[in-house]
């Protein structure tokens, strides 16, 4: 029963959401703000993620692979097939959840208890549109963005790993990389971005959104924005997996 | 003019207060007095539509303020300017910034104009010299200060004074107190003031509502109040006075 | 770090991040990301296993990779190869689809002709596909299906028309005859069985007198060895006779060879047929006067005194 009010309530605050999305003029400089703090001050962590998602992956593939009938181009194939479908996207997202989610919730719920949301709505502007808009739609776009930077910096890791541990050649890596290379793989991996970047921020803007019972309730809406967005984030993930692939 | 007919308000199963009407006339400033947490501040939201009632209506100037479309509701409040008890200023922007907030997005005005405007604000408040501090950097009274110079600088109709003395030293206090009167007179000002502070009540109040046992127990105005024999009321006061002579 | 203002920022980070999608998309894909390509085409009878991305060999070193794969309204497979700008291909070079290995996938290896002419960007060079071992095995196997369904088929066939041909008159007459057939083997055994004991004693008849030949051979032994060694003498004095028969033989072969040649007396005599008018008239004569003789002794006894002769 309570779920089912929460879920009313998000519901209703993306029906907002949605409603107010024309009010370009509102909410034109917060979107560019929420472009940089979700897109350009995430690059560095997702840079990092992404180098260290591939080189363990080529490292850990290369030692479970250790066969002589197995050609050390699958290692390649398998690392920037995981790379590109699962793991740019979904480890990426769940840093993300930790960095841009807690951050999402945090900055709303410190402004609903300090009545800074009241505040806004009282001088005549729509809270929803002035804040929940522009991170949602910073997420949308710069989640697929990231989603860039993590496979390059995750297919660059998994062959410098390769490279430098002896394991596997650069060529080798690179032959089977290509030869599973398939178009499709990147368009989902943009898709399931899209779909996480959507559900991290706009979970986290409800949690914050709706945050009550001052620095104690933003903790905890906190907390929970950033559980649920990774819940979330996996569950989407499992259902974009059934229906697409 | 504000008139509030029938308010019912709920929180769930809790009744906040029923049967609540009174009327507010241009140019005049009430008081809605009554114990904490027997609903003043969610009173105040109800007139600027911030909350919307279970029954009854809040008419502003001929107009069913929560019959309205959010787009001319919007609209309405900005007839409003609201200090919040914790004065509600962004966090994210300075002093001047917070001030000119409003008019960056609800007005055309020149960088110049914008500067003209919100120095005069500042001015009214006396906090010229506070214009490029940050928030963080402010004390308690000039928060409030900032506060109500955001609040007049689209010159409202309406100012709504949410606590505006709670948690200041009694000094400070004054000083807020004579600026909401500074307000009401120059400016010709319709305020509502909030408060518990029944020496804020007796400085500025033309009004005052009396908000107790769940409903609106007692409007008239400060004369009135002084002479009349309700017990409850009576008993509110004495008890701000002994607060007050310590 | 620069003071750069928010759309700036999200500016260079979506053209950055776009640049680095376009060249890590388009060096994934294989498609050289600087240097110019040359595109030329070739046409399979058949395109199993080739994709976009495929890649081109010659002489084993890659030299690009399959751009597309499209059917033609010719019933064909159109594979367009994108190839390194150094790399110039001779006109009357030969495409092959074929499989490097059992585990790999397909690739195009071209083999070079030895022209002095070199085939343009989008022109076109002869495929062949060539089938790979597993393939050929496959297609094998669809052959001996294909056999073995027609045999079935045919089995059918003949059965339908055995089943055609067993009307119920047929049927009846099969019938009967396997049921005097059984009659008969009953009756022979019936008879097997009546005269048992015959057989049986014939049977102890015949091995008796078996084993009596047996003991008689056995008793005789020594007798008959010494006649087989006496028979044995016998025959090696027949082979004296013989030799000395032969002997014989060759010199009456002489003489009578001799003869015939008309030498020696006897061959004259022989070989003469004066000799032999003469013997002949004198044989007559000496009739005659036998004759004479006979008739009229006589006369020819007064001139001789023959019973003075003895």
């Amino acid at each position: 029963m309570r779920s089912l009010t929460e879920l009313g309530k998000y519901s209703n605050l993306l029906y907002q959401a949605l409603r107010s999305s024309t009010e370009f003029s509102t909410y034109r400089k917060n979107l560019f703000q929420e472009l940089v703090k979700v897109g350009y001050d995430s690059v560095p962590i997702i840079i990092l993620t992404g180098i260290f998602t591939g080189s363990v992956m080529t490292l850990q593939s290369a030692y479970q692979l250790e066969s002589a009938f197995i050609p050390l181009s699958t290692i390649g194939a398998i690392v920037s097939e995981s790379i590109l479908i699962e793991l740019a996207a979904v480890i990426s997202s769940l840093v993300l959840a930790g960095k841009v989610g807690a951050r999402v919730a945090t900055e709303l719920g410190t402004m609903r208890v300090t009545e800074q949301i009241d505040a806004l709505e009282s001088m005549g502007f729509n809270s929803v549109s002035f804040l929940v808009v522009p991170r949602v739609l910073a997420g949308i776009f710069m989640f697929p963005v990231l989603y860039i930077v993590a496979s390059v910096c995750g297919l660059g890791g998994g062959l410098a790993a390769g490279f430098f541990s002896g394991t596997v050649p650069p060529a080798d890596f690179l032959q089977g990389a290509r030869m599973y290379f398939y178009p499709w793989n990147v368009v989902f991996g943009f898709v399931k971005m899209f779909v996480f970047g959507f559900i991290i921020t706009s979970v986290s803007c409800y949690k914050g959104y709706y945050a009550s019972g001052g620095a104690e309730g933003v903790g905890k809406s906190t907390t929970n924005a950033t559980v649920l967005s990774c819940i979330f984030v996996l569950l989407a993930d499992f259902i974009l997996a059934a229906l697409l692939l | 003019m504000i008139e509030i007919k029938n308010l019912k308000k709920s929180f769930g199963d809790l009744l906040v207060w029923e049967d609540v009407s009174f009327q507010i006339d241009d140019g005049e400033t009430v008081a809605i007095i009554g114990r904490s947490g027997c609903g003043k501040s969610v009173l105040l939201k109800h007139i600027n539509a911030l909350l919307n009632p279970d029954e009854g209506e809040v008419i502003i100037d001929g107009n069913n303020i929560h019959a309205m479309d959010y787009v001319d509701q919007r609209r309405l409040r900005q007839k409003f300017g609201v200090l919040f008890q914790g004065s509600a200023l962004f966090d994210s922007i300075n002093t001047f910034e917070n001030v000119a907030f409003p008019l960056r997005y609800f007005t055309k005005q020149s960088e110049e104009e914008i500067r003209k405007n919100v120095m005069q604000s500042l001015e009214y408040v006396n906090l010229e010299e506070a214009a490029d501090k940050e928030t963080s950097e402010l004390s308690g009274g000039m928060r409030k200060r900032v506060g109500l110079a955001r609040a007049i600088v689209l010159r409202p109709h309406y100012i709504m004074y949410d606590e505006p003395t709670s948690g200041l030293d009694p000094q400070t206090a004054d000083e807020i107190n004579e600026l909401i009167n500074g307000m009401a007179n120059t400016l010709d000002i319709t305020s509502i003031v909030v408060t518990h502070d029944m020496h804020s009540v007796l400085e500025v109040a033309d009004k005052v509502a009396f908000l107790n046992n769940q409903t609106l127990s007692w409007f008239g105005t400060l004369e009135e109040m002084k002479r009349s024999d309700q017990q409850d009321l009576q008993d509110f006061i004495t008890a701000s006075e002994y607060q007050i002579k310590g | 770090m620069l003071n750069l203002s928010n759309e700036v920022k999200v500016g260079i980070t979506v053209l950055l991040a776009f640049l680095v999608a376009v060249v890590g998309f388009r060096f994934m894909r294989d498609v050289p990301i600087f240097r110019q390509t040359v595109e030329i085409s070739t046409t399979f009878d058949r395109g199993d296993g080739i994709s976009r991305g495929s890649i081109v060999y010659v002489r084993g070193v890659k030299v690009g990779s399959v751009r597309s794969v499209s059917l033609t309204p010719e019933n064909s497979v159109r594979v367009v190869m994108q190839l390194d700008g150094t790399t110039r291909v001779p006109k009357g070079s030969v495409a092959q689809l074929t499989s490097l290995g059992i585990v790999e996938g397909k690739s195009i290896v071209i083999r070079f002709s030895d022209s002095d002419e070199y085939v343009e960007f989008g022109e076109s060079i002869e495929g062949v596909y060539v089938e790979s071992m597993t393939e050929v095995l496959g297609s094998r196997s669809e052959e001996i299906a294909g056999d073995v369904s027609e045999s079935l088929s045919e089995l059918n066939t003949f059965l339908r028309q055995l089943n055609i041909a067993f009307d119920d008159e047929t049927r009846v007459t099969v019938s009967e005859t396997l049921e005097s057939a059984s009659r008969t083997t009953k009756q022979i055994a019936s008879i097997l069985e009546d005269k048992q004991s015959e057989i049986d004693s014939a049977i102890d008849a015949g091995s008796r007198m078996l084993s009596q030949l047996d003991t008689l051979a056995t008793d005789s032994r020594p007798q008959i060895e010494s006649i087989m060694a006496a028979i044995e003498e016998n025959v090696n004095e027949l082979e004296t006779v013989r030799k000395e028969l032969e002997i014989a033989t060759s010199n009456l072969n002489e003489i009578l060879e001799k003869i015939n040649s008309g030498e020696g007396t006897l061959g004259k005599l022989v070989n003469d047929p004066a000799l032999y008018e003469n013997l002949n008239s004198l044989t007559e004569e000496m009739n005659e006067l036998v004759k004479g003789i006979n008739e009229n002794p006589g006369r020819y006894l007064r001139h001789m005194s023959i019973i003075d002769l003895f």
